[in-house]
């Protein structure tokens, strides 16, 4: 992450390039939670105001972004220049930057629960341990479109709602008009993603015949890709404000609706070669490959601690929907936790897509363990078929049946006793500090007990009675 | 079937008396709720005691795997009472159910888990009595409504007393409201169902249930307890259906609605149904003695029998999801594991309020009003049984509030299952105690859990909460 001096100011000279062509008139520095929500500040410009930052950064309280607190020393947000965009939801001429987080103590030490930090670290690893020098994610969004949402708990009541405009056959996966109420929405959302630099492939209606869309975006590398997740929850929150509709990526937001994941393809490359292909073999991908499946299968149950990080979460991962519930591969099989595409022809593309994660992740904690993941499988040489991991091309989704076959935790609760049971792979190079995981445990049991506390709905119908 | 012919001629007589028009039938599903059905008293003779009235017994929840769906109910002339609620002059009479096929008792019939549970009790010459003594807390309502569907979920309470109502202007706000865990016991005008309670009371006292106190409990929104005095096992449990019963249609009466769901609030006290129990044996208590806190080494280990059974237990004592949104720290409830005098932190106390060696017992503060209380009496039981026959020491007693222990502290104390699911695991691992002399049956226990894994549990685990959109909406 250091830079030396002369990079780093050539780096502001461009952006006060920017800033003079533009215009600029308000500097946003943003950058997400521990949960994944994204914060903001914004600095009117004035001059040598890059340089300011880059020097002093902005101070801000980590205990409200949800870290740990550090007791020696207090934290500035520093924008990363590389990550420089114009901000088209605000009325003044905006540039925006992602945010790294340092401590003031005096070597800048980078923060060790900053997102984007531990997504650099994790990166590194894979030039040291895997024999490959590039990680590469493809994330596929699904969400949902309301006409109306609310919502509340308070000690008499407590209640949602969500409204849709959509009414129509059942199976709405690549519905057309005039059914396809928000292809327009969906548009523009990815025109606006094409300036913020982010490839969209294709976007379409969803299974979900109540108003699920998805957008599939274009490979790139970790820490971008979770740039780029952010950005793309950014746009579509922001372009729904304006269209008066609601967009949500809750991984369950209805009963009986199929549920929004992230599902996430990835591969690695060697000198801009695929690392993972070899003709002939199981799904075109090599031992290397299968290496790297074996790592994600094994540690899948811990690492739905960070992708599927939700008491929702789990309300997806049910038989029935699509929906991953087995730690197996597979080609065609969609309960599998691992699905290598068989309609990819391009050996540069060879890949295989992990299922389980929700967009209710930290994107760069979720890539990030992914990958510690997959390393812990090349490392450990984690054969899946040795491992009884599959391939399986049947339907695994009922637990009761597959006894050797591991299945994803049932609930948020699970997952966190399996992250604290057993989290070397990730804490591997200090990748995932002891300071992070504890502090993820325990916000995330505060969401737990947050909901334990509190009648639901359905107990009214099932014990009002009794 | 031999019925007493005392009691028999003594219903007729009743009849005659109260010139009773109908004849309504009562027995306990798997759950817990009272079924009925109704005769034209004119149809009723002594056959009905001897050869039982046939039914469908394939719609009753937890009963619908039989392959014999015919079954019969044989009414117990003692339970008869005259209905205080329905329209036309009733009579009720409490049921046992037999198989026509066999002409036995049928072995999901919860009153005859209870009834094998005493005859239990007398076969191990320990005692030949337990007495227990139910506190079943409620609250009484003005106002519930609640939906679920795809597109929406939702429950809203209400009750004038409510302290979410300090503010409200809608109509004539004559304020008095109740305090969040400030209930326990304000006099009226705070406590608006004062009247209510005491009109319980009195449908109580004529049913032949002995009422000791009623009062507000702690919760705002109209919390109650009317505890009554402490009989043998089968008859405290009758008498709990016919509690509920009394309490729901009061409170329908008068314009209101009782429910005895543990959590129906958020952010207030729960309502549970602490258990007092005492084992006797030719009309001697048993359990006062000269060890901690006044009681018997027996007692001791049926305390140990107790705590060691917990976890399984409760999957009979708070059967449902929402049993444990009331086990949680902070609000008086027991999740800690262990015994003491009068700290009312522990899952079990002993009541110092008498030196009366008659009113030495134990008080079992886990389960709640929606367990099935034969099931859940003869199954803490078993569990005393158990730490009697097998000499369990149940360890020291806790002294300290637990509430304030450090969680370094806290961490050695066991913890009570947080879930449904994890008690019914815990039935599914630990039965044998419940199974000694034929009392619970493993079919009992294998539809117990499945019923409560497929109808309650999983569809649960499907459902979003509310607070899931506050918590991960915008996320």
């Amino acid at each position: 992450m250091k830079k030396n001096n002369s990079t780093v100011n050539s780096d502001i000279q461009r952006i006060n390039k920017l800033i003079k062509e533009f215009n600029i008139e308000v500097i946003d520095i943003k950058c997400i939670d521990l949960t994944g929500r994204l914060h903001h500040i914004s600095l009117p410009v004035y001059p040598e105001i890059i340089t300011t930052l880059i020097n002093e950064g902005v101070g801000f309280d980590g205990s409200s972004y949800g870290f740990r607190k550090v007791e020696s020393s207090d934290m500035i947000l520093v924008p990363d220049l590389a990550t420089a965009v114009m901000d088209p939801f605000r009325e003044a001429k905006t540039l925006s930057f992602y945010a790294n987080i340092f401590l003031t103590d005096d070597e800048r030490t980078p923060f060790g629960q900053d997102g984007r930090h531990i997504a650099r670290m994790a990166e590194e690893l894979v030039q040291k341990y895997t024999g490959g020098d590039t990680s590469w994610w493809g994330p596929e969004f699904e969400f949902y479109i309301f006409s109306k949402v609310k919502y509340d708990t308070r000690t008499s009541a407590s209640y949602y709602e969500v409204e849709h405009a959509e009414e129509f056959f059942t199976n709405a996966y690549h519905a057309a008009n005039p059914f396809d109420v928000y292809d327009d929405f969906r548009d523009k959302a990815c025109r606006m993603l094409k300036d913020f630099g982010i490839k969209v492939k294709y976007h379409h209606h969803e299974t979900g015949e109540r108003g699920q869309q998805e957008i599939e975006t274009y490979f790139e590398t970790l820490l971008k890709t979770a740039d780029n997740i952010v950005t793309v929850k950014y746009t579509l929150f922001n372009l729904a404000k304006k269209n008066d509709i609601f967009v949500t990526f809750m991984p369950k937001p209805m009963f009986k609706q199929p549920g929004s994941g992230m599902h996430v393809h990835t591969f690695l490359t060697k000198n801009g070669k695929n690392a993972f292909y070899k003709k002939g073999e199981y799904g075109n991908v090599n031992e290397l490959g299968r290496y790297f499946i074996g790592g994600l299968l094994k540690n899948g149950r811990v690492l739905s601690a960070f992708t599927n990080p939700s008491t929702n979460s789990y309300k997806r991962l049910v038989p029935g929907f699509e929906a991953p519930v087995a730690l197996t591969y597979s080609k065609g099989n969609r309960s599998s936790a691992i699905r290598i595409p068989s309609y990819v022809s391009n050996p540069e593309m060879t890949r295989f897509e992990y299922r389980p994660p929700d967009s209710t992740a930290n994107p760069y904690l979720c890539l990030s363990a992914i990958l510690m993941a997959g390393i812990d499988g090349i490392i450990n040489k984690i054969d899946p078929v040795k491992a009884g991991f599959g391939p399986f091309e049947k339907n695994i989704s009922d637990h009761s049946h597959h006894e050797k076959v591991n299945y994803l935790p049932r609930n948020l609760e699970e997952s966190l006793d399996a992250l604290e049971e057993d989290s070397n792979f990730l804490r591997r190079d200090n990748v995932f500090s002891d300071e992070l995981i504890n502090q993820w445990i325990e916000n995330k049991h505060r969401e737990i007990n947050s909901i334990n506390t509190m009648p639901h709905p359905f107990e009214y119908k099932m014990y009002f009675t009794l | 079937m031999a019925a007493n012919q005392q009691a028999i001629r003594n219903v007729f007589a009743l009849i005659k008396k109260h010139d009773v028009k109908m004849i309504d039938f009562r027995f306990t599903d798997m759950p817990g709720q009272w079924q009925h059905f109704s005769i034209p008293a004119r149809n009723l003779d002594e056959k009905v005691f001897t050869e039982g009235l046939g039914f469908d017994g394939s719609s009753i929840r937890g009963w619908q795997s039989i392959n014999e769906s015919d079954m019969l109910v044989f009414p117990v002339p003692e339970s008869a009472n005259i209905d205080p609620f329905m329209a036309t002059k009733n009579l009720s009479m409490i049921c046992d159910i037999i198989s026509p096929a066999t002409k036995e008792r049928y072995s999901r019939d919860p009153r005859y888990v209870a009834k094998k549970a005493e005859d239990y009790l007398r076969s191990t010459k320990i005692a030949d009595t337990i007495y227990c003594g139910p506190e079943a807390e409620f609250f009484i309502l003005d106002h519930v409504a609640y939906n679920v569907n795809e597109y929406s979920s939702w429950y809203k309470v209400d009750s004038r007393e409510g302290f979410w109502n300090t503010g409200t202007e809608l109509e004539q706000n004559l304020g008095h409201k109740i305090r969040m865990k400030e209930g326990y016991f304000p006099v009226p005008p705070a406590d608006s169902t004062n009247d209510i309670r005491n009109a319980m009371v009195e449908h109580l006292l004529n049913a032949g249930i002995e009422v000791e106190t009623q009062h507000h409990e702690v919760a705002t929104g109209g919390q109650a307890e009317i505890d009554y005095r402490f009989c043998p096992l089968l008859e405290c449990a009758d008498k709990l259906m016919m509690f509920k019963y009394i309490v729901k249609n009061t409170a329908r009466s008068f314009g209101k609605t009782a429910t005895f769901m543990p959590k129906p609030i958020f952010g207030d006290n729960g309502s549970g149904m602490h258990t007092h129990q005492s084992l006797w044996k030719n009309g001697k208590p048993l359990f006062a003695g000269d060890e901690y806190a006044g009681l018997s080494q027996m007692a001791l280990y049926y305390i140990g029998g107790l705590l060691k059974h917990t976890p399984s237990l409760l999957a009979l004592t708070n059967p449902t999801t929402n049993s444990y949104k009331r086990l949680v720290p902070g609000y008086e409830a027991p999740v800690n594991l262990a015994y003491s005098k009068a700290n009312r932190s522990a899952a079990i106390r002993i009541p110092m309020y008498s030196d009366s060696p008659k009113a030495k017992r134990v008080e079992f503060r886990c389960p709640d009003g929606t367990a099935n209380p034969y099931l859940a009496f003869s199954a803490m039981l078993m569990a005393g049984l158990d730490g009697i026959q097998n000499k369990i020491d149940p360890g020291e007693a806790m002294e300290m509030d637990i509430y304030h222990l450090s969680s370094k502290e806290l961490k050695k104390i066991p913890q009570a299952p947080d879930n449904l699911e994890s008690s019914l695991e815990h039935l599914a691992n630990d039965n044998e105690y419940l199974k000694k002399g034929g009392v619970f049956t493993d079919d009992l226990i294998d539809t117990w859990i499945n019923y409560k894994i497929e109808n309650e549990v999983k569809p649960m685990a499907l459902r979003p909460h509310p607070y899931e959109f506050h918590l991960y909406y915008e996320v």
